[in-house]
């Protein structure tokens, strides 16, 4: 459809005007097309799609890959990526029947995707008798087998190669022998920890395939990253050839910044929410017929943008309701099977998802994409976007901005969006920590040669040795031998996240509603939380951590529920890394942060007001993880406070800017991590900026190196923030009435904006100390750096024994340390004597009262004026009735008894 | 044949006791790996001598000991060329005795049908992995020694199993 029309419409409405801050529009661009020669099958399955001629870039992929290269295809979404290995693959099947090939998937609903595309394509080119199968946990036993043994292509996930596969390699050995082509599909995912383990994953496959007398060849499709060819070589070792002109033809494609009106003066909050904002635009398009998604940051804001809308279409056009849908991590497969094949047949008009439809899912195409928040980082933009938009059609894409630092300042620079190259994905495959899981792996797998060490990395050799004093390797004539009865497999995790997940049950019926990771269940599923699932409010009735099983019930509330609570760091284990920086220290190491969860708030839909605040029960939670501290110096916080500025709040407010500009030097979110200041074994005016995932992802180092550039950008931003006080695009939003902050919220600091930019002024100093060298980094000698791999590998394999959940610090009242303090501080209590005393002082007080009476004797005892005496006064017996005995009156039980005795002649 | 690893499923095997006729007498022949490195060597004499013969009989052998052997030879690239008749005393046991005795595990048959006492000094099996790595690290050979006899009782109760099993 012609978005022009409909953008102006906006436009000159009363409702909506100036609320379109920017439109960004790339023109239609047509196809490229070139000639390859293909075979008769190949011919058939590409007219049995409708294909005619093939993109250019489709064509130099299939042709280096005919050569032998390593390809990587990194273009834009919908640009025919699948082709690029489907027809390589089909080719070498033609060529060689017995050949395989692995593909591997970042996710299950991605490969059974893949699978339907595949087995197509192997029909049209008649090829029946090619066994290929999706090998993945869902996969039954029987058909494990026979694709085990027969199959010529496997579609699985990298953890399934992890711990299902590489482990029973023998088994696998057929299949090994005759393995040609490794499939890498949505290579940039494979960023952070996730690519760190899964290069190492490949490493292993590699030396497997080596043994079993195989040569792999990789073909991978990635979206647009800022380092395509060094992400390539990164996870598989290879030089790759880069295909990245994209030939596919491309509709109009119209970029709109939308930012919510102020609607107070108030600087917090004073915009209007951004998503009453996009489930008004949402409604507006899918009453007009436009294919709409809109992708939201969390889950439960994808919930509610889903019901705002169905209740809005409720009243306009209920015959819409049917062809609307949510969509998020957490429902069970089948359910999102069943969305996303409606999706694709063009059922569904519209869906409210979380980022969990960004991965490359065939959902056909839609018309609109509406991003409720700018998604973090470039990359993450585009795919989303990137949704809208069917071959030739025009596209609409609308950012709606939030109310933050970052949304802010991209709605003020919308050319940050496209002048910039895309960020760069990073991971770091040497990690000793990750090679450390490997490398037991690889030895159960297989013996490790000494020559082999060198394949994992520079950290190999002190890992392994190491692993040995940890009586988990052993080394004996030249190679290294697992040497522990476990699997290791099962211990390393290749995404960093706890394996186990929380179900949800219903407790009307105990059907299975979802599942929730461990880490979301505690801020999602705690007892008395209004869980939303499928736009319906769930009561939560309990949540028990012990066996994962949260039970609810289907009820109808007006509300949702907010979690009060958040994190804090609770010590410095170690210091990594530490250098003057201006005038102050900045450092970095590992910490030991806690979250709590103790309470929650009731808000109601729509207009946002909280009814009532409960607390809750819940275990506090360990997260060991890296991060980054700046001390100023003690100087300067007694300028500030010599200024009459309150110190602590205006680090809160520095760490608080710090924390939401990041995403803009490193690729990260700036939900990756959370601020505060000071623990107990830091100075008090320590500023930290830690990870909120377990050993973090390496981002805080990167912080740490990026210092020199982050700071100065904070105080310019918070100098350029027009707020007189502080405002949550500057410093952070108000402090609540209560003491527990709840960093995530942005509620950790004071809008104290004095103090910040005096402490930022203060710690930059003339900018000539900015890059100064490390002072102390336990990296600098490989003895010191052997130590500390030494400490830190022991402390993880000790770990490595216990379950791998998080352990809950129980609450317990320290009983015995404070009797102790007790006895040292005060003397032996002296029961005798305080007796005495007490006596003394009855007698003492009984003599005075005697002298004083003396003195002046009282009044005579008269009752009150007013008070009836004397004969107006009743005895008991005069009252009518049955006659009172004075016994009846008040007597004991005993003497009741007595009477009764009497009375029955006994 | 009994086999003895060195921890959950697809680890190595380190001990194969085999207990062949020779034409005259039955011979028990263990094969030990002193450390990890032997098990290509362990499982490769193993399978030179199974290869010889005509028939194998196992205790749940054809669900663990034969496919074990299998595996691990492929894991160490030996060529695993078996083709003798395989006897598997665990099903032929359980349809003679099933209900009549509490389980059909080795032990239990050993103690009711060959009519021995229980076991002293007896090394658990779950306890056997851990007691190999320990002694490849340290080479103290105390629990080995349990280990090897444990092979060996088992493989005794094997033959004695078969004559004892009613003919059909």
């Amino acid at each position: 459809m012609d978005f022009t029309a409909f953008l102006n419409d906006i436009r000159h409405s009363s409702d909506y005007r100036d609320q379109i801050v920017y439109i960004h529009e790339v023109a239609a661009s047509d196809a490229r097309h070139a000639e390859l020669s293909l075979t008769e099958p190949l011919l058939r399955m590409l007219a049995a799609r409708g294909i005619g001629q093939l993109y250019s870039h489709q064509v130099l992929a299939i042709s280096a890959a005919r050569e032998g290269a390593d390809v990587l295809v990194a273009t834009g979404t919908a640009s025919g990526k699948s082709l690029c290995f489907q027809i390589p693959i089909l080719e070498r099947l033609l060529s060689e029947p017995t050949a395989t090939a692995l593909l591997l998937f970042p996710t299950k609903a991605l490969s059974q995707d893949q699978f339907q595309g595949l087995r197509a394509a192997l029909d049209a080119a008649t090829l029946p008798e090619v066994l290929a199968g999706v090998y993945d946990g869902d996969t039954p036993s029987s058909t494990r087998r026979k694709l085990r043994d027969g199959a010529n292509l496997i579609l699985t996930n990298p953890d399934m190669l992890h711990a299902g596969i590489l482990p029973r390699h023998a088994r696998w050995a057929s299949f090994l022998s005759r393995l040609r082509l490794v499939v890498l599909d949505e290579l940039h995912v494979y960023s952070g920890i996730f690519g760190s383990n899964m290069a190492n994953v490949l490493r292993r496959l590699a030396r497997l395939c080596a043994h079993y007398g195989s040569r792999l060849q990789y073909l991978a499709c990635s979206a647009t990253v800022g380092n395509p060819r060094e992400l390539a070589r990164a996870l598989t070792g290879r030089e790759v050839t880069l295909v990245d002109d994209d030939g596919s033809p491309h509709g109009k494609r119209t970029y709109v910044f939308w930012n919510p009106p102020r609607e107070r003066a108030r600087t917090w909050r004073g915009r209007r929410s951004a998503n009453v904002e996009a489930h008004e635009l949402m409604a507006l398009l899918i009453t007009k017929g436009v294919r709409t998604i809109t992708f939201s940051k969390a889950k439960m804001t994808a919930e509610i943008i889903h019901r705002y809308v169905s209740e809005r279409l409720q009243q306009t056009a209920p015959h819409l309701l049917s062809a609307l849908s949510p969509y998020r991590g957490g429902y069970l497969p089948e359910e999102r099977r069943e969305i996303e094949r409606k999706l694709f047949s063009g059922e569904l008009l519209g869906v409210s998802s979380t980022k969990a439809l960004e991965l490359g899912i065939n959902i056909g195409g839609l018309d609109a994409s509406i991003l409720v928040g700018y998604p973090g980082t470039l990359a993450g933009f585009f795919q989303q976007a990137g949704r809208a938009g069917r071959a030739t059609d025009d596209a609409l894409v609308v950012l709606v901005g939030l109310d933050t630092p970052v949304n802010q300042y991209v709605m003020s620079h919308p050319e940050y969006l496209f002048d910039r190259p895309v960020e760069e994905a990073a991971l770091d495959a040497d990690n000793p920590f990750v090679v450390t899981g490997h490398l037991r792996c690889a030895a159960h797998e297989l013996a490790l040669p000494d020559a082999e060490v060198a394949r994992f990395g520079p950290h190999a050799l002190t890992a392994l040795e190491v692993l040995e004093k940890n009586l988990k390797v052993r080394r004996i004539d030249g190679r290294w031998y697992h040497a522990a009865s476990e699997l290791p497999q099962t211990e390393v995790s290749l995404r960093s996240y706890s394996d186990a997940n929380v179900v949800i049950e219903d407790v009307d019926g105990g059907a299975i509603i979802g599942e929730l990771d461990k880490f979301d269940a505690s801020p999602l599923l705690y007892p008395g939380a209004i869980y939303l699932h499928a736009g319906d409010t769930w009561l939560v009735l309990t949540l028990d951590l012990e066996r994962n099983i949260a039970r609810v019930k289907r009820v109808e509330v007006d509300y949702y529920t907010q979690p009060l609570g958040g994190t804090d760091i609770h010590h410095i284990d170690r210091c990594l890394r530490e250098k003057p920086f201006g005038t102050g220290r900045a450092h970095w190491g590992e910490v030991t942060a806690v979250f709590h969860n103790w309470g929650y708030e009731k808000v109601r839909f729509y207009e946002l007001d909280a009814i009532s605040r409960h607390a809750v029960d819940l275990p506090t939670f360990l997260l060991e993880t890296m991060a980054v501290w700046i001390v100023p110096s003690e100087a300067l916080m007694e300028r500030v406070r010599a200024a009459g500025l309150d110190a602590f709040n205006g680090l809160r407010g520095v760490g608080y800017a710090a924390r939401m500009l990041l995403p803009l030097f490193i690729t990260c979110d700036t939900l990756d991590f959370s601020h505060t200041v000071g623990s107990i074994n830091s100075p008090w005016n320590a500023l930290f900026i830690y990870e909120r995932y377990p050993r973090g992802l390496g981002f805080t180092e990167k912080a740490y190196e990026h210092l020199h550039k982050l700071l100065p950008a904070v105080l310019t931003a918070i100098k350029a923030c027009p707020c007189a006080e502080g405002c949550p695009c500057c410093t952070g939003k108000p402090l609540r009435g209560e003491l527990v902050w709840n960093p995530e919220r942005g509620e950790a600091a004071i809008p104290n904006k004095a103090a910040a930019i005096m402490i930022l002024e203060g710690l930059l100093g003339d900018g000539s100390n900015l890059e100064a060298a490390d002072t102390m980094a336990l990296t600098d000698s490989t003895e010191a750096e052997r130590l500390r791999l030494d400490a830190d590998l022991r402390r993880r394999l000790e770990r490595m024994r216990e379950p791998q959940v998080v352990h809950p610090i129980q609450p317990r009242v320290e009983t015995a340390p404070a009797q102790v303090e007790q006895t040292e501080t005060l003397p032996e209590p002296d029961v005798a004597r305080r007796g005495d005393r007490r006596r003394d002082f009855g007698r003492e007080l009984r003599k005075r009262i005697v002298q004083r009476l003396e003195a002046e004797p009282l009044p005579p005892n008269l009752p009150p004026p007013g008070m009836k005496t004397g004969a107006g006064v009743l005895p008991p017996t005069a009252f009518p009735g049955k006659p009172v005995s004075p016994v009846e009156l008040g007597d004991s039980l005993a003497a009741r008894a007595r009477r009764l005795k009497k009375e029955r002649g006994e | 044949m009994d086999l003895e690893t060195t921890g959950l499923a697809h680890s190595p095997l380190f001990l194969i006791g085999a207990m062949v006729w020779d034409g005259g007498d039955f011979v028990i022949r263990q094969y030990l790996a002193r450390h990890y490195g032997e098990e290509a060597a362990v499982t490769a004499l193993f399978l030179d001598l199974a290869c010889e013969k005509r028939l194998f009989v196992s205790f749940n052998g054809k669900s663990f000991d034969l496919p074990y052997v299998r595996t691990r030879a492929a894991a160490c690239g030996i060529p695993c060329a078996l083709d003798a008749a395989h006897l598997d005393l665990l099903h032929e046991c359980r349809r003679a005795w099933k209900g009549h005795l509490p389980n059909c595990k080795l032990q239990t048959l050993e103690q009711h049908i060959c009519g021995r006492p229980p076991r002293v000094g007896d090394i658990p099996g779950a306890e056997i992995p851990e007691a190999y790595h320990a002694y490849v690290r340290t080479g103290h050979s105390g629990q080995m020694a349990q280990i090897i006899r444990h092979n060996l009782m088992d493989l005794v109760t094997l033959a004695e199993l078969l004559v004892k099993l009613p003919a059909e």
